[in-house]
């Protein structure tokens, strides 16, 4: 099974600080995501800087598809140290889950990651190594869909000492406050923002250092299935509705009027389209049980195009609910697409698409594959 | 009261030829021929070539334009 991660961030600033001492990166590559989270020494400017330093060389490696073995080889070897303390004046930890569930850990100096299953806390099997003189925890294993891997920084962990707790909220006390809202609930960032949330109060709300949570949710990959245009032969209709409704784990989107008549005409589900016309130039989104979104066809794909085209050019999306809003994030956010095309032509789009310059059908989903697949996104076609 | 059911094609060929057009003429109508009248959208009444199409009460009508459609309207219900 192919397996991805969600992850949530939430961070805070030790109290009256106005930089965080702590940094986090995430890097998705094709077929893995890794998170780098690095505690600076101390608080402030410097603990800042060495934070991100260390933080952004990683990221900026494994962005290149540097190993993560070699990624932490670099760091060691270039990690300065505090000449009073004797200390690194960075921690690190790397976390790399790869697509078929295998996850690799990387600890140096920095509090321990956790693996929660269901209501279950997983021990993780540890060895150190030596690399560049420096004590490296090294951990390997299995990912589920469902799994739930928490990093934090030691501002959490030592949160509220000699005040509410003497020795902070510790280990034990995250993991005791954690379990059952890691059972019970599904956003990474929800689970982030509630440790945070948990440090808040140990410290009651002056934070005695920079204190940050990553959560990683294990999950099968985003996919999207998109269906648009009717098949050449009539014949086929049933077959390629089939196609998108095998496609399980997907979401699924129709693009066009008379694609969605065949879908509905198929599987019997009525087709209600709304009334709303949000954007002018896109025509209304229609709602059908069991399909995620349907939108008109041509038009929407052109406009969803451009969108992405914004987005991808450092835009932000439209704020409006329209059909090729809704059908570029979707494609944005997507990790995996499958675009199942019919190659019959409406004859009455000829002259309309020559006079709005508007590219047809099968043109404008191949525009759209090729931006996805610059990104890195597993896509697929398959025409009828 | 007598109603009159609209049902807008707003699929690509009647939105290119001006189905938003028809939509926007509904504004036209006087309040009381407003509320007399049963929006529905649908993205394809099967005549592409001769849009934008509007089925009144169950009839096609096709290569409406906003003054036509108004009319018919009016015809329908009165002027009030």
């Amino acid at each position: 099974m192919r397996l991805s991660a969600d992850v949530g961030i939430a961070i805070n600033c030790k109290y009256e600080e106005e930089l965080c001492g702590d940094a986090v990166q995430v890097v998705r590559t094709p077929g893995q995501t890794t998170v780098v989270l690095s505690d600076g020494l101390g608080s402030g400017v410097k603990a800042n800087i060495m934070a991100t330093l260390t933080t952004r060389i990683a990221s900026g490696l494994l962005k290149r598809n540097v190993p993560l073995e070699h990624v932490i080889a670099t760091i060691a070897d270039t990690l300065p140290i505090c000449r009073v303390r004797g200390l690194a004046y960075a921690t690190l930890t790397i976390l790399q889950v790869q697509q078929d569930g295998k996850a690799l850990l990387y600890e140096y100096d920095s509090p321990p990651v956790h693996l929660f299953r269901k209501d279950l806390v997983v021990p993780l099997e540890r060895r150190a190594r030596e690399i560049h003189g420096r004590r490296i925890l090294e951990s390997t294993f299995q990912l589920q869909d469902g799994d739930m891997l928490l990093m934090v920084s030691d501002g959490v962990i030592h949160a509220g000492v000699g005040e509410a707790f003497d020795l902070g909220l510790g280990e034990d006390g995250l993991l005791h406050f954690l379990t059952a809202p890691c059972t019970t609930w599904h956003q990474a960032e929800d689970l982030a923002d509630f440790v945070i949330d948990l440090a808040s109060s140990c410290y009651h709300h002056k934070f005695g250092d920079d204190c940050t949570a990553v959560v990683l949710r294990i999950r099968p990959p985003r996919g999207v299935a998109v269906l648009t245009g009717p098949p050449l032969d009539l014949k086929n209709d049933a077959e390629m509705v089939q196609a998108l409704l095998s496609l399980a784990s997907y979401k699924k989107i129709v693009c066009g009027g008379t694609s969605a008549g065949i879908v509905s005409r198929i599987t019997g589900i009525p087709l209600e389209t709304s009334l709303d016309y949000v954007d002018p130039r896109v025509p209304p989104i229609a709602t059908m049980s069991g399909i995620d979104l349907v939108t008109e066809g041509v038009l929407t794909l052109n406009r969803c195009y451009e969108i992405l085209r914004a987005v991808h050019d450092g835009g932000i999306f439209p704020r409006s609910q329209d059909g090729a809003t809704l059908l570029a994030k979707e494609l944005w956010n997507a990790e995996e697409v499958h675009f199942l095309v019919g190659k019959s032509f409406n004859q009455a789009h000829a002259n309309i698409e020559e006079l709005m310059q508007l590219a047809p059908r099968q043109y404008i989903v191949t525009r759209l594959v090729n931006f996805l697949k610059k990104r890195s996104i597993p896509t697929e076609v398959t025409y009828f | 009261m007598k109603t009159i059911a609209l049902e807008f094609c707003v699929g690509t060929a009647c939105h290119m030829k001006g189905s938003p057009d028809l939509v926007a003429s509904l504004e036209t109508l006087s309040p009381w021929q407003r509320k007399s009248v049963e929006l529905r959208y649908t993205h394809c009444l099967g005549n592409c070539g001769a849009g934008p199409n509007v089925k009144v009460n169950g009839v096609l009508m096709s290569r409406v334009t906003p003054e036509s459609l108004v009319r018919t309207i009016s015809k329908y219900l009165g002027q009030g």
